[in-house]
């Protein structure tokens, strides 16, 4: 109440502007006219991955290994999807929680940058009419861009449409896909 | 309109997105025999996204914004608010990236995110501090010298004292590719964009308040002042741990 107060006081109080920059990809594959899977992948910006690398690949041989995946997990993506997820999805109109979905977590580093792999899972989510995904970090201190040459369908491909998400001050993509 | 809005949004991060992108690209053209061209390019687009990424919403706009509304005073130090801003903004940066990289074994991003934070909760009880004083001062018909030049530091520190994550990137980056000293130029001149912006914002506060008629300035300190406080207020509250 008071927060909501204060931010119509001060419009101008979303302090963060974007310092990361993620570009994603992303791999639908189409079974029986269905979402059955979803591949995702997060590219960093060339700065950030050099960053990243330093804090997580500690044995300094330019790939993370299944030790420092896991711990580059632990503090950079289970930590921060628990407090405030990057990856917003909707079946239908309704919010679907992520955590038991994801699978297939990879890190890549290939021409000096750092990508993260994952597998979103639909195959148990009932999908009629459409599903809707979006990328953004609420502090917007991570931005991501959603560019329709990265989106790729596997089996059939479905109509898509890209639209808005509308934050205090900053927007970010989603695709809408409709079966 | 709305959608309108929207794009200019989505244009101005994407604009940032490719200052950053441009910035590393020419870093790693530099090589060992020092080229100029992508050292000039740097420090260019390093300017330009010092200004560029100081026009988006922030505090420190408010804060100064807010202030300036108060009391009458130059343009010229107006001006000067901006760089002693953006002064203090680059060297807790630099000098919290040297010790972070230098002198700690830390996971780097993550230590840098909680030192900001701590650091915004310091701004924060200093903007309270600062406003609490005003109100004191407000009622006397002149303030001395020694008061507005104490208030005029203590803003300066309150906005500044947080490090600019955007100015740590860039140094980092500059270490582990092998090229601090071009680093550091170009979060010199980084931050002079930053401050050309922020001093921007001083100076149409002074212009508002030169254009306005007396009767209405009368209430403007109590406004300024009590905008300052609230900033703090919400600052202290409301600033979460990014990790």
């Amino acid at each position: 109440m008071i927060k909501k107060l204060l931010i119509l006081l001060f419009p101008v109080l979303s302090l963060a502007h974007p310092h990361l920059f993620i570009d994603t990809k992303l791999n639908f594959t189409i079974k029986k006219n269905k979402i059955d899977t979803l591949h995702v992948a997060w590219v960093f910006d060339d700065m950030n991955s050099q960053i990243l690398m330093m804090d997580y690949d500690t044995n300094r041989d330019k790939k993370l290994n299944k030790k420092e995946t896991q711990k580059f997990k632990k503090i950079y993506f289970d930590k921060l999807s628990k407090k405030k997820p990057f990856t917003h999805i909707k079946v239908d109109g309704k919010e679907i929680v992520l955590s038991k979905q994801v699978s297939a977590f990879k890190i890549d580093y290939k021409k000096n940058l750092l990508i993260i792999n994952f597998t979103v899972d639909f195959k148990k989510i009932k999908q009629l009419k459409s599903i809707d995904i979006g990328f953004w970090d609420e502090e917007n201190y991570t931005a991501f861009s959603m560019d329709p040459e990265y989106i790729k369908f596997k089996g059939k491909t479905l109509k898509t449409e890209l639209d808005f998400y509308e934050a205090d001050l900053f927007v970010a993509d989603v695709l809408k896909v409709t079966l | 309109m709305n959608d309108f809005f929207n794009l200019i949004l989505k244009k101005f991060i994407e604009l940032q997105q490719q200052f950053n992108a441009t910035i590393s690209t020419n870093f790693r053209e530099i090589g060992d025999e020092n080229a100029l061209l992508p050292i000039l390019t740097i420090l260019s687009i390093a300017f330009i996204y010092g200004v560029v990424h100081a026009l988006g919403p922030g505090h420190g706009k408010l804060l100064v914004s807010s202030y300036f509304l108060r009391s009458n005073r130059s343009y010229k130090e107006a001006f000067k608010m901006g760089y002693l801003i953006s002064l203090i903004h680059t060297i807790s940066a630099l000098s919290i990236s040297f010790i972070l990289y230098y002198l700690l074994e830390v996971v780097f991003s993550q230590t840098f995110q909680e030192v900001s934070f701590y650091m915004t909760k310091i701004s924060a009880l200093l903007i309270i501090g600062v406003a609490i004083y005003l109100f004191f001062e407000q009622h006397k018909e002149h303030s001395s010298a020694d008061v507005t030049q104490r208030s005029d530091l203590s803003i300066a520190l309150s906005a500044g004292v947080i490090p600019c994550p955007g100015v740590m990137t860039i140094i980092l980056f500059s270490i582990l590719i092998g090229n601090i000293s071009v680093g550091i130029a170009a979060a010199v001149f980084m931050s002079v964009g930053m401050g050309l912006t922020i001093s921007l914002s001083a100076i149409v506060a002074t212009a508002t308040r030169s254009q306005t008629p007396s009767k209405i300035t009368k209430v403007f300190p109590f406004i300024g002042n009590s905008m300052i406080l609230l900033l703090g207020i919400y600052l202290l509250i409301f600033t979460e741990k990014y990790f």
